[in-house]
């Protein structure tokens, strides 16, 4: 395991080097406090369109980091030829994928968190309330949904020619399983056999992102979820990591690394 | 070595007021052009306008139902959910509060139209239960993660949160005057913020100069914030001949905008305040087949006939 944390930790250190997310950080904040000063008919106390626009654009930003990230790991090891040195060490291939996703997703997990802080400071000064606990749910989620792309992001790079096609192709994905994967059900029923068959069986096979996006309950207030279906989706985003995962050894261990 | 010096610095003068006249006369040769120009490519309009064209009008709808979905606390009906209107259930339940004001000026208690709000807001409420009962253990668990229960925003601290989203579609799609009525009557009923609300319409009804429902909306606020009966009679009146005008031959689906039905209400009810009951019966006369509440009216009607009768004849 030592070896898998050693891989993680390289992959945490090129991250941080790359001034991607202090890039998107920063633009996220500048829109969001620029949002912030206007007034609405003389008056500025109102924090739930700041709230939205400040999560939409943290989702979007991390979205591009995590594909980015996770794209370009394998990838890159093989065209700068590093992988051979690094599989000789020994390292075996599945610690490799293992210790490059959790380099991808602790990073991510970082940025995650600085967003975070970020969004509960300036919603918790606009509107005095401290709802951490929505928060925190909030933010796991969002932690086992970016697990849940880099992981599938990571399978696609074993997949898919070039980094730029695997990222375009997995951002098109990610956002039609956020906006369709929940309606999947009620597309199915309103059409023939067997299609309808087929759309249902897509629809109990695929990932639901939309567990992980409870922006919708912590800008309207919402109460918090049940703290047993917090933890069903945890597991349940973590087995499809591990589903990927474990799809990416499968295909990586016959993978002929020589370009 | 000073002579030639003299002579150089001389030249650089004489250089230097060339320089100035010949940027003046480009100045005023370019700056009528440039006016030209730019009021060709943009004429009045906004940099938004320009750039962004007719999907202002596509944003300025995005806007409105973002503020419905605020309405209800983010519990609001995708394209998959088959909402029951387009107007949005928020515009359908301020007509039903405006439906209760027909009879009673605004502000005062009524308890039969306070009944008549709430049967419409509870039929609303059933209406707006579009999620039904779920149809797999996916979608029921699903349930958990969004806003999947009915509420609305009822303090004044949240009811501010619909005006940015009001403004902006009224800034994004200047010729829709619901965006304008909208905000007005939040800004008015709800936040007490008169000047605001009077300023926003009268901007809008210099943009929408037609606008009957901006005309209705801006002559209830002088009524009930302003107490200026007087000129909100005015511009009930003008606004009812402005509906009449643009509807010369009515149909029943001209009647359903509650438009009409207000303004003859309202009208009808400051004409008996003035003593003219024989108007103020002929309005409600007309008002009768349009209005929901037909026992009332009619009440109201045989009150005028024995308020008209007991006028002494002229001599």
């Amino acid at each position: 395991m030592n070896v898998v944390f050693c891989i993680s930790a390289l992959v945490v250190k090129e991250l941080y080097r790359r001034k991607d997310f202090y890039v998107v950080f920063v633009l996220t904040a500048l829109i969001t406090l620029m949002m912030g000063s206007i007034s609405f008919f003389n008056d500025s106390s109102m924090a739930r369109y700041l709230k939205e626009l400040c999560l939409f654009l943290v989702w979007v930003s991390l979205l591009f980091i995590s594909v980015g990230a996770a794209a370009r790991q394998l990838p890159a090891e093989r065209e700068q030829r590093t992988i051979f040195p690094l599989l000789a060490k020994p390292v075996s291939r599945w610690q490799l994928i293992f210790g490059k996703f959790l380099g991808c997703w602790w990073s991510t997990g970082l940025a995650l968190m600085s967003f975070y802080v970020f969004f509960v400071i300036l919603s918790g000064t606009r509107e005095h309330e401290w709802p951490l606990a929505s928060y925190l749910q909030a933010a796991t989620l969002h932690w086992v949904l970016l697990g849940i792309i880099i992981a599938m992001v990571m399978l696609g790079s074993l997949v898919f020619a070039a980094p730029s096609s695997n990222a375009t192709i997995s951002v098109v994905s990610i956002v039609g399983l956020m906006f369709l994967a929940r309606y999947l059900n009620k597309i199915a029923l309103q059409q023939p056999e067997p299609l309808s068959s087929l759309i249902y069986a897509l629809y109990f096979i695929i990932p639901h992102l939309e567990f992980f996006d409870v922006r919708d309950l912590i800008i309207h207030h919402r109460a918090a979820i049940p703290w047993w279906a917090w933890s069903v989706a945890v597991v349940y985003g973590l087995a499809y990591v591990a589903m990927f995962l474990g799809a990416t050894w499968l295909i990586f261990r016959k993978k002929r690394l020589s370009t | 070595m000073n002579s030639s010096e003299d002579h150089v610095a001389a030249r650089v003068r004489f250089g230097l007021l060339v320089g100035v006249f010949a940027c003046a006369t480009a100045a005023s040769w370019v700056q009528p052009r440039l006016e030209v120009l730019s009021s060709s490519y943009s004429g009045n309009r906004s940099v938004s306008e320009v750039i962004l064209g007719d999907f202002r009008q596509l944003m300025a709808n995005q806007f409105m139902l973002k503020a419905d979905e605020y309405f209800h606390s983010g519990y609001y009906p995708s394209i998959f959910d088959q909402p029951k209107n387009k107007s949005g259930v928020m515009s359908e339940e301020i007509r039903a509060d405006e439906r209760s004001a027909f009879s009673k000026p605004e502000g005062k208690d009524d308890h039969h139209g306070h009944d008549d709000h709430h049967e419409g807001v509870h039929e609303e409420h059933e209406e707006a239960d579009f999620l039904g009962k779920p149809r797999d253990f996916i979608e029921a668990f699903g349930r958990h993660f969004f806003a999947s229960t009915h509420s609305h925003l009822e303090s004044e601290q949240e009811i501010k949160e619909l005006l940015p989203w009001l403004k902006l579609a009224a800034e994004m799609d200047s010729t829709r005057p619901d965006a304008f009525v909208l905000t007005s009557y939040w800004l008015r009923k709800e936040l007490r913020k008169v000047d605001e609300a009077e300023a926003f319409l009268r901007q809008g009804w210099r943009i929408n100069p037609n606008s009957v429902e901006i005309m209705l909306e801006l002559a209830k606020l002088l009524e009930a914030d302003r107490k200026d009966e007087e000129r909100a009679h005015n511009l009930y009146e003008a606004a009812l001949t402005k509906w009449m005008r643009q509807h010369p031959h009515p149909t029943e689906a001209d009647y359903e905008d509650t438009i009409v039905e207000q303004l003859l209400g309202r009208i009808a009810r400051i004409e008996e305040k003035k003593g003219n009951y024989v108007r103020a019966e002929l309005l409600l006369g007309k008002l009768l087949p349009l209005s929901p509440a037909k026992s009332e009216i009619s009440e109201q009607i045989a009150a005028l006939r024995a308020k008209i009768k007991a006028i002494p004849a002229p001599k």
